[in-house]
């Protein structure tokens, strides 16, 4: 067991390296100069030579390298040019917007594949099920961006159920202390329930417009199990026992309908986490996404290098807590 | 039809289950599949006795018809499931939970796949008691299911309740089965081939657990195998299933002494008699079960008997059940020739 937990920490460590030297060493290989970019395009020779070696690009790549890993270890995550901040600070300000979206986006998607997949396969009733199974098609073959436009049209200009794009909570409410930086947790932290509600409503439409792919996928993975499972032996004996087709359902067959999924809802959930470009830009929301983009755009590497390293963090550990997970809801796993 | 049966139906006040003319079909894209064919019997209080036939003779279709537990496409169609006096196909889901598990209950037949994989063996006991006794508390239902288990011969049964299914051995996980479907002390155990994913030997140390605590507690005990052998050694009484129709029904001795229905010989002949040395290779009945939802206008065994083959009346008329029931013994066939083979008179 402990043998176990020591080679998965070393294979996370490893695969975190790799994933910071193949952003490090692609980001390199592309043409331009960044530096160039930073100084711009009239200026001199030595100019462009002299702010070079203030970002250390003379120095050969391994050095390059290990100068970039001990100063991030170190919490030095470099300068972004683009913006004029260390990329540290854009971090702070800007990837909790995306873990909360990718959080309450995660939760929708998950909550709503478990109901529809047990009303599409309880007592299968076909006319359920068959528009439970169109959802599905629906919330994979939608572009999340086209989604977001949609709801934002109708729940936000048409009925004004929800609040519209740009904001977090709306401007007259006083935003909680920073404690985790994810308002909703933070606002519950202060005993603020208003801003608490506040801040669950202007989640709502973006955590759908994110939700619905993943939803679309989990739902028809987990009907696909339950069908699968309510097809063993052991639920007619469950059955036989006098269990009560609900209670079976529950207890029984969604357990183990939930077993395979599990990977791939980490994995899902390790997606969203990592911010969407189109659903942030259509809600304007402040998250990581849009500035990953802007940064490739700009060739900030430090920005870049810095989010695929958080990215590969974030599956990681993600990864590790779902394997742990199988271990706990598995019994022949922990074995 | 019914007429011919009386002997086989005895007074309702001794009988615990009672089928009469119970129809299953499974309605497909593929056409209609008629699993279970108008299929009468009953049992007495305490009584043993087997089922027997090919896979896809409609043995467990029928298991599952009397528990109310057929599956969509599966349904049952029509007849008559009278447990106890009362007829289980009209009532509703909230009265069958009371009844199953608590008046009848189900051993199935693969216990690699019959136990809940990620639920303790505990909590797979405890839950059927739980269930039939509201109000009882988890403690006592537990300590009732490590009693349980010891019944059942599971070794050191009060610390193997926490134990999952993947850490017993098949026959241990069949010992489990036993002891969920005797749990509440029903009247009735459908066991739909309890042994047939054993080794022989624990084939045997199971069959004699379970008989040892159905005789004990006074149950009736349906057993549907397709192991003669199995049959031989349990049962009192014999149906034999082929194309979703029992075709005979007899004593276990009358069958083993002279089958009368042809599917019944063939059977026989086809498993090996170490006391009967046999030259040559071991009989194999030839073909298949029809297909049900294409079944021959004549008798369904015809394509496949030695005796019909290309008789008109066997190809064109369907078999009528024939009585020859005896003061002691009830028994059947659905044969043309079942009352000359009796007689022993030589074969037509």
């Amino acid at each position: 067991m402990a043998r176990a937990v020591v080679s998965r920490i070393i294979g996370a460590v490893i695969a975190v390296f790799g994933a910071s030297l193949i952003a490090f060493l692609f980001l390199r290989v592309l043409p331009g100069n960044p530096a160039r970019l930073v100084v711009g395009p009239l200026a001199s020779e030595e100019a462009l030579q002299a702010q070079m070696e203030k970002m250390g690009l003379h120095l050969p790549l391994p050095v390059q390298y290990w100068r970039y890993i001990a100063d991030f270890l170190q919490g030095d995550w470099g300068f972004s040019y683009g913006a004029g901040q260390p990329v540290l600070v854009q971090f702070q300000d800007r990837l909790p917007a995306s873990l909360e979206l990718g959080i309450y986006a995660f939760i929708f998607a998950f909550l709503a594949a478990v109901v529809l997949a047990l009303a599409a396969t309880y007592k299968r009733n076909p006319l359920v099920d068959g528009t439970v199974r169109t959802l599905s098609i629906f919330g994979m073959g939608m572009p999340p961006f086209w989604l977001a436009l949609l709801l934002l049209v109708v729940f936000y200009e048409y009925l004004g159920l929800f609040p519209g794009p740009g904001l977090q909570l709306s401007r007259s409410t006083t935003p909680p202390p920073v404690v985790t930086g994810l308002i909703t947790v933070d606002s519950l932290i202060a005993g603020d329930i208003h801003a608490f509600g506040e801040a669950l409503s202007y989640l709502v439409l973006p955590s759908i417009a994110l939700g619905m792919l993943p939803f679309g996928y989990l739902v028809r993975l987990l009907r696909a199990n339950l069908l699968d499972v309510t097809h063993e032996p052991f639920i007619v004996v469950v059955r036989s026992k006098g269990i009560g087709l609900w209670r079976t359902f529950s207890r029984h067959a969604l357990p183990n309908a939930f077993l395979p999924t599990l990977t791939a809802s980490g994995m899902i959930f390790a997606q969203l986490l990592g911010g969407s470009v189109l659903v942030e830009k259509v809600f304007n929301w402040p998250g990581i996404g849009a500035l990953v983009v802007d940064s490739i755009l700009r060739k900030d590497f430090a920005v870049v290098q810095a989010f695929i390293i958080v990215s590969a963090v974030l599956y990681v550990s993600i990864n590790a807590v779902v394997d742990t997970l199988y271990g706990i809801i598995d019994p022949r796993v922990r074995g | 039809m019914t007429s011919q049966l009386t002997k086989l139906q005895t007074d309702p006040a001794d009988t615990v289950l009672s089928v009469r003319r119970l129809r299953t079909e499974f309605h497909t894209s593929e056409g209609v599949f008629p699993a279970v064919r108008d299929v009468s019997f009953e049992i007495r209080p305490g009584a043993q006795i087997g089922i027997v036939g090919e896979s896809g003779s409609g043995k467990s279709a029928l298991a599952l018809s009397i528990l109310s537990l057929v599956r969509p496409p599966g349904k049952v169609i029509g007849g008559q499931v009278v447990l106890n006096g009362r007829d289980l196909l009209p009532i509703g889901e909230t009265e069958l939970s009371r009844i199953r598990g608590k008046e009848i209950s189900l051993i199935f037949q693969d216990p690699m796949t019959a136990l809940d994989p990620v639920k303790t063996i505990g909590t797979q006991i405890a839950e059927g008691i739980l269930h039939h006794n509201p109000g009882m508390k988890r403690r006592e239902a537990l300590r009732r299911s490590a009693q349980l288990l010891d019944d059942v011969e599971v070794p050191s049964a009060a610390s193997r309740l926490r134990n999952f299914p993947h850490e017993f051995s098949g026959g241990m996980r069949q010992r489990v089965m036993i002891a969920i479907a005797i749990a509440n002390e029903p009247d009735l155990i459908i066991a739909d081939e309890p042994t047939t994913a054993l080794d022989v030997t624990t084939q045997a140390q199971v069959l004699e657990t379970f008989e040892r605590l159905v005789k004990s507690r006074g149950t009736a005990v349906i057993l549907i195998t397709h192991n003669l052998g199995v049959v031989a050694e349990f049962c009192d009484f014999v149906h034999v299933m082929y194309a979703g129709r029992i075709v005979e029904s007899a004593s276990t001795g009358d069958i083993f002494r002279r089958p009368l229905h042809p599917y019944t010989e063939s059977l026989l002949k086809a498993v090996p008699r170490p006391d009967q040395a046999r030259r040559g290779r071991l009989f194999s009945l030839a073909g298949f079960p029809p297909e049900l939802s294409n079944l021959p206008p004549g008798c369904s065994f015809e394509p496949r008997c030695f005796l019909g083959k290309g008789r008109k009346r066997c190809h064109t008329i369907v078999p009528l059940p024939v009585d020859f029931a005896s003061d002691n013994s009830a028994r059947m066939a659905e044969c043309h020739f079942a009352d000359l083979r009796l007689s022993g008179r030589k074969e037509p």
